[in-house]
């Protein structure tokens, strides 16, 4: 299995398509880091202005405001969104990409079972979306930390904000990335569930697109009849699940509980839909795969 | 002799479309099986359930004297096939994708076996180039050279011509020469081209429509020793008392009133045309047909033309 893994590895990253998306990130990464350097303080301003009735803040307060761990919290807010369009592009080529340029023959006429090779598909495309999250804790996590150094992470909720010591941080942030690494391969499974219905990539691409912004659309509307009876089953609701590692609990005086979560539970029941979406995602492209006709 | 290959009663359908149509066959060890029919005919839907790409409708396939889809993994190792067209990754190299192939079979080669099997189809000195920059004939080889890597017995290969070249038709033609006759590997190979099908195979099987019109031997249906005259006459009645008198025909075939086709030694052509410009049957024009040719138009039912492509 190892071998077929490294196979399909190599397809991935011997491609020069592969890098477009690595060097989007990077663009993006970049020009919000850009602009922060230069115009930080009026970011700040802008961010405290919406609370400043009820809250008053120190210039010292404000000066440490503006520190690596809030601007990766930022970029992860604005990027994590964008993501699941990366991953489609590697998930949605994998099985349909393969029967478009015919070379799914080459595989499916060597002494391999179909089930086989979507685990080795699903395995390349796990790997692929850690090493896009890798690729985004370097430059949003070490890049802003070096450009900007460290200090308290403050994040600003609608109903009030949370702080966190600057050393009760940093495994925040692996959760995090642990979180959406587990999201992205939910976005992953569904894309070649995708793949595996079409004989071109682009079908895939665009299905998985669609499916995650309707589903998105539906999560971030607010109607009640749909909170209690779709929401909690969308797995875009859940995908987003990684801030819960950044609301804290508080004592009797409102001083943050070190290494606190707010709602523990909540996250891991996220967590445990994601996995579930996985495994439903990925049974039902091997059941379909196994009676799939190859004519490509 | 042993049966390698054993299908029995093989159907596809696809919705109400009717592909293959009852197919039954049986390839030997050491042969190299023919596959001839129009495009269309069932000949790669039939190739594709033989490689498991396809599921069949109904029927059985038996290979090494298991059944297919039971001992899938366990037959494959032992198959090497192309299908249709050689794909392979163009930005990977020929090595590259040659080793892949290898791992996909379980291998793990030498890079000195790997390279004797690009030299074995003249590809060792271009190992290094992706594969976007090779010709169709380059490709062909390649594919060839994918389907050989695990060293198996029994090798398919589906219309291993195409758009070639003539120096490319002959150097797979040799290709496919020198693994039954040096390796002894077993070959199905399919093809439109009736010439080809012709010098490689040893047996032939004609599918027309999704269905077997016949199964032989290539020496049985070539009898070097016959011909096939075509011939133009004016006189339909007494040209055929002609030939109901003449012992050394074989069999005739009216195409037309005009037309018809004399199966008969090939030494004898003069004395048949004697014998009728004697009777006074005015002849407009003779042409000995290629044997095969005939067989297949025959068989499926084509008006003849010139030429050895079928379609």
């Amino acid at each position: 299995m190892l071998a077929l893994l490294w196979i399909e590895l190599n397809k991935i990253y011997r491609r020069p398509r592969t890098y477009i998306a690595f060097g989007a990130m990077a663009a993006i990464v970049w020009l919000i880091q850009l602009a922060l350097y230069f115009d930080g303080q009026a970011y700040v301003d802008l961010l405290l202005s919406n609370l400043s009735g009820s809250f008053e803040f120190s210039d010292l307060f404000k000066s440490h405001l503006l520190n690596g761990y809030l601007i990766c919290f930022v970029i992860l807010n604005t990027l994590l969104i964008q993501m699941p369009l990366l991953v489609a592009l590697v998930a949605g080529d994998a099985i349909a990409g393969e029967a478009a340029q015919g070379t799914l023959r080459f595989q499916l006429t060597r002494p391999i079972t179909r089930a086989q090779l979507i685990g080795v598909k699903f395995a390349a495309a796990v790997v692929y979306v850690i090493s896009l999250l890798l690729w985004l804790a370097i430059l949003a996590l070490l890049g802003s930390v070096l450009l900007f150094g460290i200090n308290d992470l403050v994040v600003l909720r609608s109903t009030g904000i949370e702080q966190m010591q600057m050393d009760d941080v940093f495994w925040r942030y692996l959760a995090a990335f642990c979180f959406a690494a587990v999201a992205l391969t939910t976005v992953a499974a569904l894309s070649l569930l995708l793949s595996v219905l079409a004989d071109n990539p682009i079908g895939p691409i665009i299905s998985t697109m669609s499916v995650v912004i309707v589903f998105t659309i539906l999560s971030e509307m607010n109607i009640p009849l749909y909170d209690t009876t779709v929401k909690p089953w969308l797995f875009t609701t859940h995908m987003v699940a990684w801030k819960g590692f950044f609301y804290v609990q508080a004592d009797a005086e409102g001083t943050t509980i070190r290494g606190s979560i707010e709602n523990l539970p909540a996250v891991f029941r996220s967590l445990g839909i994601l996995l579930g979406y996985i495994v439903l995602f990925l049974g039902a492209a091997i059941y379909i795969f196994r009676r799939k006709d190859i004519l490509t | 002799m042993e049966t390698l290959v054993r299908i029995a009663n093989l159907s596809k359908r696809f919705g109400s479309f009717e592909a293959v149509r009852d197919v039954s066959f049986a390839v030997q060890r050491g042969q190299v099986y023919g596959f001839l029919g129009q495009n269309g005919a069932g000949k790669s839907t039939t190739l594709r359930m033989l490689m498991t790409l396809i599921r069949p409708s109904s029927g059985s396939i038996d290979v090494f004297g298991l059944d297919l889809f039971r001992h899938r993994r366990e037959i494959l190792r032992q198959v090497g096939a192309v299908i249709e067209k050689p794909d392979h990754y163009g930005y990977l190299s020929a090595y590259e994708n040659l080793r892949m192939a290898a791992v996909l079979c379980g291998l793990h080669p030498e890079r000195k076996k790997l390279m004797e099997q690009l030299a074995f189809v003249g590809l060792a000195d271009r190992y290094q180039s992706p594969v976007k920059t090779f010709s169709q004939g380059m490709k062909q080889r390649l594919g060839i050279a994918t389907a050989l890597v695990h060293d198996p017995s029994l090798i398919i290969l589906d219309e291993p011509t195409n758009g070639l070249d003539p120096q490319g038709i002959a150097d797979i033609r040799d290709l496919i020469r020198r693994l039954s006759r040096e390796q002894g590997k077993t070959l199905i190979v399919s093809s439109h081209l009736l010439s080809e099908i012709e010098l490689i195979a040893d047996s032939l099987l004609i599918l027309h429509r999704g269905e077997k019109r016949m199964e032989g031997k290539m020496q049985d249906l070539l009898n070097p020793a016959e011909t096939i005259a075509e011939l133009e006459l004016h006189d339909r009645s007494l040209a055929e008392a002609i030939f109901s008198q003449t012992d050394f025909i074989r069999s005739v075939d009216w195409r037309s009133d005009r037309q018809c086709c004399v199966r008969l030694p090939k030494n004898r052509i003069p004395d048949l045309i004697h014998r009728l410009s004697e009777a006074k049957v005015a002849i407009q024009a003779v042409a000995s047909r290629h044997s095969l040719e005939y067989y297949f138009l025959q068989l499926t039912q084509t008006e003849p033309h010139a030429g050895a492509v079928v379609d």
